[in-house]
């Protein structure tokens, strides 16, 4: 069953990026007054005006009014809703507390909000785990449109935030890189990573339309792996199955994360696929869970001839492998429709 | 491609195991009682369903004392390795085998042991590390050498529910041969006040369907299902517990904490999970309720279980009398006291019910029962956030 992307809308630290970039990647907020109401504006999180701003752009694209299905991934949900209601419970003792807060901190914010705005009745899913969480969403969503009473029009999403507090902890727990050595994820010789963010929403599709854009060929992920060839093993079993050789890949989005350790098996697979024109995508996006929704979002620019690096052709086939904390290891297939 | 239940864990207030659980249930014994466990002011104000045994305690029994673990993926552990266990499975038994888990609070608990602390720029430990839902997905999966397809579903109260859904549908698209669902949360200061914020607590044990209901008690614990395809289960031989014969997933889409007034999303994932199973209302022999014993959800929930049954109501509880409300957890526990009814032919009495809701007037299952010809037992969730599920267990 094909799976076809009609629509990809991202917000993120893109353009804001510059060559190299100290500290975190933070996405600049675009107009939400463009799709959400003053009311909606004032009692939203942040992280779920990200999402709805996305979801809604994406479906203006597809020309949709509404979706068969929701699925989003998110490593981390809405941390602000937990430091908010934590830090209330602490400040009044346990006391008359408010609850939006701790409406707010429920992770499945998003998926269930999308769903009252769109009215949408069908399959609703949210996912939260870490480097999985996007890609589990994704996989969700090519099983949907391969099951025989299932819908045509999937929303797939993968968002989080870099909180203040979120990049302090991560600082402290010694997973941040120093600005000293902030730089290329793949020059670096240094460990940490930067941390990053973005909302990504995407129409996959079983039904190919004039705005179609590209087509999501296969998910897998790997746990856990002890060895790059593990990572390997994995990749040549989807590139089999999908009649491919390594030589058929245009190119190659990697997610290195500029932490030297946790990069060496990434490092290994690159190795394995000479050749092949490559772009390390959390150079634009930083670190953070959902970071290969932003990856499919690149890619399908770079498989669109507008989008296409400068001088280069439109690439047909491109390939993302993705590694976050050397734990969560993920490979997605995309290519023009 | 049929998929059954192969091997069942769980731990919650009835018990550290299956066997105390069943025992419990057929002594008709609620596992509901004072807060002891949790740090907070709330404590001697509501009665929980906690699990009777302390960190280290819990530790001690999953031979794991010196590992700094939170009690989320403690619970998770003992609960995964006994259905594991329990259904003959080994090291050896991880090719196309998944782990599909659920979480609503994660490292909550350990995250809020720390954060005066964290806030008064204290040292502490990196809590940032434990204090997502795949911490305890990870650990488990590690120690059981699953490796497929791992990942970790948040859906709030219907977590575990949906966890066990996609582990089905893994199955019969051919993803996966073999697959471990379930969910584990521990009950934690911040969601006993998130909850007593809303105003949801009942302070005495809850009343499920009652026109007199006040609230919900909170609960804690894991359960998890080992799902296999037919094939590879009648291969090895493996006991069959149940056949998952059918599910239902939808969205209520009326508003972020409150069901709609008809339950439009349950029934729609009860209607879902009937005809994917093929059977009509009349076939259900046990209805296993969400039944929170809130104003809204029991009101609704009976209304969207009148529109599915209409005059002819199956047989029907609440096990949250039993269990407290395990939020992410509840789902897959009350997916084992299915099999475990369907098993022994049982029918969970709904503890603490005295009037019938004037609305829409069920009077659920009052006390135990034996049922000898139960064939096909339904089991539903429903969260914030709109999710609604339904999972269908049908004899073997």
């Amino acid at each position: 069953m094909p799976a076809y992307v009609n629509s990809i809308h991202c917000i993120s630290p893109y353009q804001a990026a510059g060559a190299t970039h100290a500290g975190a990647f933070i996405a600049p907020d675009p107009v939400y007054t463009e799709v959400l109401s003053p009311s909606e504006l004032r009692r939203t999180p942040r992280l779920v005006k990200m999402g709805l701003y996305a979801a809604a752009r994406c479906l203006a694209d597809a020309g949709l009014d509404s979706v068969d299905a929701i699925v989003v991934g998110s490593g981390l949900g809405s941390f602000d809703g937990f430091e908010k209601f934590e830090n209330a419970l602490l400040e009044q003792a346990e006391e008359t507390l408010a609850p939006t807060s701790f409406i707010q901190s429920l992770d499945n914010a998003v998926a269930g909000q999308l769903a009252l705005k769109l009215e949408c009745y069908g399959y609703n899913m949210t996912y939260t785990h870490r480097g999985f969480s996007f890609e589990t969403a994704l996989l969700d969503g090519l099983l949907l449109l391969a099951e025989t009473d299932g819908p045509t029009n999937v929303l797939v999403g993968g968002l989080d935030e870099t909180t203040p507090t979120y990049a302090q902890l991560l600082q402290r727990g010694g997973h941040l890189k120093s600005p000293a050595e902030a730089g290329r994820v793949e020059l670096s010789h240094s460990p940490g990573v930067q941390p990053g963010e973005g909302a990504t929403f995407l129409v996959l599709s079983s039904v190919r339309q004039p705005s179609t854009l590209a087509a999501v060929r296969a998910v897998r992920t790997v746990f856990s792996p002890r060895t790059a060839l593990e990572v390997e093993h994995a990749l040549t079993a989807l590139l089999h199955e999908q009649h491919l050789a390594p030589g058929d890949l245009d190119l190659v989005l990697l997610g290195n994360g500029g932490d030297n350790a946790q990069d060496q098996k990434l490092r290994t697979v690159e190795a394995s696929l000479p050749g092949i024109p490559r772009e390390y995508f959390k150079n634009y996006c930083g670190e953070y869970h959902t970071a290969a929704a932003f990856a499919v979002w690149l890619g399908v620019q770079r498989l669109s001839s507008s989008g296409a690096a400068p001088g280069a052709c439109a690439p047909k086939t491109c390939l993302i492998i993705n590694q976050y904390r050397d734990v969560n290891y993920s490979i997605i297939l995309l290519t023009r429709d | 491609m049929n998929v059954y239940v192969t091997g069942i864990g769980m731990i919650s207030a009835l018990g550290p195991d299956v066997a105390t659980a069943l025992e419990s249930l057929r002594q008709t014994r609620s596992g509901l009682g004072p807060i002891r466990h949790v740090a907070t002011r709330l404590q001697g104000c509501y009665v929980a369903g906690e699990v009777s045994f302390s960190d280290n305690e819990l530790a001690t029994r999953a031979n794991l004392p010196d590992a700094d673990l939170t009690r989320t993926t403690l619970l998770g552990y003992l609960a995964a390795e006994e259905a594991w266990r329990g259904a003959g499975l080994g090291l050896g038994d991880t090719a196309r085998t998944g782990f599909i888990s659920a979480s609503t609070v994660g490292g909550t608990g350990h995250a809020e042991h720390y954060y005066q602390a964290f806030r008064d720029q204290q040292p502490t430990p990196a809590f940032i590390d434990t204090y997502d839902n795949a911490d305890s997905t990870e650990f488990i999966s590690r120690r059981l050498g699953i490796c497929d397809v791992v990942t970790t579903i948040n859906t709030a109260c219907a977590s575990s529910a949906n966890a066990i859904v996609l582990g089905m549908r893994l199955i019969r698209q051919g993803v996966l041969d073999r697959v471990v669902v379930g969910g584990t949360d521990a009950l934690a200061r911040f969601t006993l006040n998130g909850f007593n914020s809303l105003l949801l607590l009942d302070p005495v044990p809850c009343k499920p369907f009652d026109a007199g209901r006040k609230g919900i008690n909170l609960g804690e614990g894991a359960a998890y299902l080992v799902l296999e395809s037919e094939a590879v289960a009648r291969q090895r031989g493996a006991r069959l517990w149940a056949r998952l014969s059918g599910y239902g997933v939808a969205n209520d889409a009326f508003h972020q904490t409150g069901s709609s007034p008809t339950g439009r999303g349950l029934q729609l994932a009860m209607r879902q999970a009937l005809d994917r199973a093929q059977l009509a209302p009349a076939a259900i022999g046990y209805l296993n309720a969400h039944g929170t014993g809130t104003a809204n959800n029991d009101l609704t929930e009976g209304q969207a279980i009148r529109a599915v049954f209409g005059e002819a109501v199956p047989p029907f509880s609440s096990t949250k009398p039993f269990t407290g409300h395990a939020l992410g957890a509840a789902g897959s526990i009350e997916a084992v006291l299915s099999v475990l009814a369907l098993t022994h032919g049982l029918i969970w009495p709904n503890l603490n019910f005295e009037q019938p809701i004037p609305e829409h007037g069920l009077v659920p299952a009052q006390v135990l029962r034996a049922a000898p010809e139960l064939a096909h037992v339904l089991s539903t969730s429903a969260a914030m956030g709109g999710s609604c599920c339904a999972l269908l267990f049908s004899q073997p």
